[in-house]
């Protein structure tokens, strides 16, 4: 395994990580209000987030490349802050990343937040809890489990992207360049052995974060949660 | 001390209650809104536009129920299900400074009856009567200046009733706390409260004072509930030991009831339902009741076609006596008239 090998699967996992940690913080409080809200426009903030379900991964990404070329407002304010371009970095590929893997950790955490009685939150209000005591208080230690499922589920989702990392990436190695598109190119130029290795480790990393992820659901099902 | 001056809620009717510090029941049948009514008093549910709430003389209408210094006791105890028992009691200690100390929980716990070995127990563990126990214990733990109870020992066996009335009792004595409760069960409300608010079907205040008074009216939501019943004092005059009988005292006469503990001139108070009443001109001789009291006819109402209910005054005090119509006509009962109340049964209450 050449250092190159070891360098794109770094910066999948850093990706990856990156990625699952911005999406936690946004995410639960996100899918919290979602859960809780009873607004006219919070099914327009879940189709939204929903979209990269249906939407095919380069569509996304090339509306997001249009979105991050210098002359566009987000790419313009970027290249202002930073004196450097958006597309085809590390960030551009994180910010890509956080928006086509937000659904994975959003809704599961909503379906999750649903479920809990109403009966419970108020008992949790009336001793004393404020909205964001009872989520972090109540809400989070009762779905630890969700938790870290939607975490697994959202950097899986990350490490296996290609489209739009593809898209709006590049293949810069060291920079932008992860394992699915690496694999994509070491098959086009027929190096199947390296090819074997990515495709390997993918494989390996899926089946793992599976097995984990319906653990912790066996487990909530035998403490009588979801 | 409480006032509630509540604009019309939903379904339910303008209300004004003004509820003294002690032990405040909220009383009334099934779907009369008591519930809703609580939960308006905790914050959980807003208040109509216009209304007021305020307790020890500081507006709390629009404070949030985190704000209020209360603890609420739901009917089905509504425990967090992935903490243990310890936990759940002390889950105000992550986010409040005012709880209790170890000392004084430990001594709330022991009045509850809830031992050491419960307490890493999970509470799907634990009987309906037990996690009510750590749902009172969880909502005293914050050490709050309003307890709420919405039908709290609903659930609970008579001995275990005794105990939490009792633990509630202490605790309500040393925190000097508000405790308002919800009950349809006339028994609980004569053993724990001091006042008592009666609430119609309809969600109106039908009356609300000193709970020996209000107990005592013949022409209101209690009076003609089957369970109707006067509050009295009596006092402890010792043991009747062969019969396993207690004696008591209401001012000069004397009645027996099922052996209760005590000491003899221990103030009690006891509760004789309407229904175990019934009505001679005369004393009756050679009878199986024990209990015959001279009382003279207070008021009479007519209930229904077929009964009357009597207030009879005995002393200072009043008993209720539910009789049929047909037999207040036979003995041509008239206010002022001296009877004999033949007491089939007393419940000792405290």
């Amino acid at each position: 395994m050449t250092d190159t090998f070891w360098q794109t699967v770094t910066l999948t996992l850093q990706l990856a990580s990156v990625t699952t940690l911005i999406l936690l913080c946004i995410g639960i409080p996100l899918a919290w209000y979602i859960a809780r809200s009873q607004q006219r426009f919070t099914p327009l903030i879940e189709a939204i987030i929903a979209m990269p379900l249906v939407l095919p991964p380069s569509v996304l990404g090339y509306y997001l490349l249009v979105g991050f070329a210098p002359d566009s407002a987000m790419g313009g304010i970027w290249q202002h802050l930073f004196d450097r371009q958006l597309a085809f970095t590390f960030e551009a590929l994180v910010i890509a990343s956080v928006i086509y893997s937000a659904p994975f950790v959003i809704q599961p955490l909503v379906n999750s937040f649903q479920q809990i009685p109403n009966s419970l939150l108020t008992a949790a209000t009336s001793l004393g809890c404020s909205g964001w005591q009872r989520l972090v208080f109540l809400v989070l230690p009762m779905l630890k489990s969700t938790v870290v499922s939607a975490a697994i589920m959202g950097f899986a989702h990350t490490v296996g992207e290609f489209g739009v990392v593809l898209m709006i990436g590049g293949n810069i190695p060291g920079e932008t360049q992860v394992m699915s598109i690496a694999l994509y190119q070491e098959v086009e130029m027929l190096n199947f052995e390296t090819a074997n290795q990515y495709a390997a480790v993918l494989l390996g990393f899926s089946a793992l974060v599976l097995v984990v992820v319906y653990s912790l659901q066996a487990r909530s099902r035998v403490r009588g949660w979801q | 001390m409480l006032r509630l001056e509540r604009q019309q809620s939903g379904y339910y009717p303008a209300l004004t209650l003004n509820l003294p510090h002690g032990f405040c029941a909220i009383f009334g049948p099934s779907g009369a809104g008591k519930t809703h009514l609580l939960e308006q008093m905790a914050g959980l549910r807003p208040l109509p536009q216009g209304s007021s709430l305020t307790l020890l003389d500081r507006d709390i209408t629009c404070t949030p129920s985190g704000e209020r210094q209360l603890g609420m006791v739901f009917q089905h105890a509504e425990l967090f299900p992935h903490l243990n028992v310890i936990d759940n009691i002390c889950f105000a200690w992550r986010y409040q400074s005012h709880c209790m100390s170890h000392a004084v929980l430990a001594e709330l716990l022991t009045s509850l009856g809830i031992p050491d070995t419960w307490h890493t127990l999970p509470i799907q563990r634990l009987s309906g009567g037990q996690r009510q126990r750590i749902a009172i214990a969880r909502a005293l733990y914050s050490q709050p200046k309003l307890v709420l109870l919405d039908e709290a020992v609903s659930a609970l066996d008579h001995t275990a009733r005794q105990q939490i009335f009792q633990a509630l009792k202490n605790y309500q004595k040393n925190h000097d706390a508000c405790v308002i409760f919800v009950s349809h069960d006339p028994n609980d409300v004569a053993q724990l409260a001091d006042y008592v608010a009666l609430i119609d079907q309809g969600g109106n205040l039908d009356e609300a004072g000193d709970v020996f008074a209000v107990f005592s009216h013949i022409a209101n939501t209690m009076a003609k509930d089957d369970n109707a019943g006067a509050i009295l004092h009596a006092t402890h005059m010792g043991e009747l030991g062969q019969y396993n009988l207690t004696s008591l005292a209401i001012g000069e006469q004397r009645i027996v009831c099922q052996h209760q503990p005590g000491r003899i001139g221990d103030s009690v108070r006891l509760r004789i339902a309407a229904r175990d009443v019934s009505i001679a001109l005369e004393p009756l001789t050679n009878t199986s009741i024990l209990n015959s009291l001279a009382v003279d006819i207070d008021d009479i109402a007519t209930h229904s076609q077929s009964h009357v209910m009597l207030r009879l005054r005995i002393e200072d005090q009043f008993i209720l006596a539910r009789i049929t119509q047909k037999s207040c006509d036979d003995l041509q009962l008239a206010k002022g008239q001296r009877v004999f109340a033949q007491v089939k049964s007393i419940a000792l209450i405290g």
